[in-house]
């Protein structure tokens, strides 16, 4: 495995959890999968669609997201929102987010003067 | 809609539980529309579907959970009783397989009995193999807790120490005063084989072999027991498991299973009376000999294989001799 693949494989891991909270973090008010790809591409969060569909259905198949199908429109959509569980998860994941990023900040900050 | 999105869509779902296919369906095709504008051309929807991956891909991650027979969590176990059982199998199969070839004697030829002995071991290992399989996958299937013991470190200390290379010397020791044991016996029998035999409250005792037969090959035995006695010693002095130790040492055990066959069917040696004393025939005794050289060298290849993954894949010993480094 060359060092590009090996970067490639540590950025994954490292992506695996924190995209998860990103997407919690934008279905406070519904969305659909192809509106919530756009949002956070917009605020420089790549994530893509054959990552977050699936995604999308394991958290509701999971308790966290709730779903309900729009047929008002030329075409149906199906629009994901936090459960009271999933928003009671989300907040506990984002202080435990916090507080991780300062201590990991920390370890960072003491290595680049080392 | 689109052909392709629909022939997509339909491979992706085919992956799928039965229950779920409808729903990622009506998802998906939702999903991949919004990505495309109005009416696309056909290299838009082209262009969409490759960015999408894979159909079996996307599966599995809709999935969630990796697909196999045995999981990493099992492996281990699997392939430890999967070795074992093929073994055990294996042997058990050559040593019926040979049996059956002395008990009912066929006409075929050594080389037609090898085939016929390797051709039941293939089945039989090919049969240990499947039903080990079906039966692990089972129970990854059902999510059976396989380790063998629970974790806690009381366990860890009390782990058996690793084996090495080393020879521990108390087994040395063990070889020599049992090969000299027997070094004495051969000796005794060849000045004596008369006293050797079967002793009634009437008349005179019967002895199990004609001396006057025996003596000549007691001779080679006593030279063949003092080769495994230099080989226990040369053990002895070196300690530890070497490549030429190893072959000394398989030499020479097979050099004495070997004239144990050659003796053993010097049918001359043996008393016909003692024979008759035991309701024998000399063709029952005969298999019966057969047989116990079977085992016998089913036994020393056991245990030259043995001495073989000792010395080509143990660790060497740690110089203090006690505690095995890894």
């Amino acid at each position: 495995m060359d060092s590009r693949e090996l970067l490639a494989n540590f950025i994954t891991e490292l992506n695996r959890g924190t995209l998860t909270l990103c997407v919690l973090s934008q279905l406070t008010t519904p969305q659909y999968g192809y509106s919530l790809l756009q949002i956070l591409s917009e605020k420089h969060i790549a994530l893509e669609a054959n990552t977050l569909y699936p995604m999308l259905r394991r958290l509701e198949t999971q308790g966290v997201l709730e779903s309900s199908w729009n047929t008002s429109e030329n075409r149906p959509r199906k629009f994901y929102q936090l459960t009271e569980e999933g928003k009671t998860i989300f907040t506990a994941l984002t202080n435990k987010w916090k507080e991780q990023q300062s201590h990991i900040e920390a370890l960072l900050g003491e290595e680049s003067h080392a | 809609m689109h052909k392709l999105i629909s022939r997509y869509i339909a491979e992706t779902v085919r992956h799928l539980k039965a229950e779920e296919r409808v729903e990622v369906e009506k998802e998906l095709e939702a999903n991949i529309l919004d990505m495309l504008p109005e009416n696309p051309s056909d290299n838009e929807v082209e262009q969409t579907l490759l960015s999408m991956g894979s159909p079996s891909s996307l599966a599995a991650k809709y999935r969630g959970s990796e697909r196999h027979l045995i999981g990493p969590a099992t492996y281990d176990t699997y392939v430890m009783v999967l070795k074992i059982v093929t073994l055990v199998v294996s042997l058990v199969t050559l040593v019926f397989t040979t049996l059956s070839f002395f008990l009912s004697p066929s006409g075929l030829s050594i080389f037609e009995m090898v085939a016929k002995a390797l051709a039941s071991i293939f089945s039989g290992a090919s049969g240990a193999f499947l039903w080990v399989t079906i039966t692990f996958a089972l129970l990854d299937r059902y999510q059976v807790k396989t380790d063998i013991k629970e974790w806690n470190l009381p366990e860890l200390r009390s782990l058996e120490e690793i084996p090495t290379k080393e020879i521990k010397k108390k087994d040395s020791i063990a070889d020599l005063v049992g090969l000299s044991l027997f070094f004495l016996f051969l000796g005794f029998l060849y000045m004596n084989s008369d006293l050797l035999g079967i002793y009634t409250k009437d008349g005179e005792p019967i002895p199990l072999f004609i001396g006057t037969s025996l003596r000549p090959y007691l001779i080679g035995w006593m030279v063949t027991t003092t080769i495994a006695f230099f080989v226990a010693m040369l053990k002895m002095v070196r300690r530890r498991w070497t490549k030429p130790l190893l072959g000394f040492s398989a030499t020479s055990d097979l050099l004495g299973v070997f004239y144990f066959f050659f003796i053993a069917t010097r049918w001359q040696i043996y008393n016909p009376d003692a024979l008759l004393f035991f309701n024998l025939a000399i063709e029952q005794w005969q298999i019966i000999i057969k047989a116990a050289a079977v085992v016998l060298l089913l036994l020393t290849l056991f245990s030259i294989g043995e001495d073989t993954y000792t010395t080509l894949k143990r660790t060497e010993p740690d110089e203090s001799g006690k505690v095995p480094v890894r």
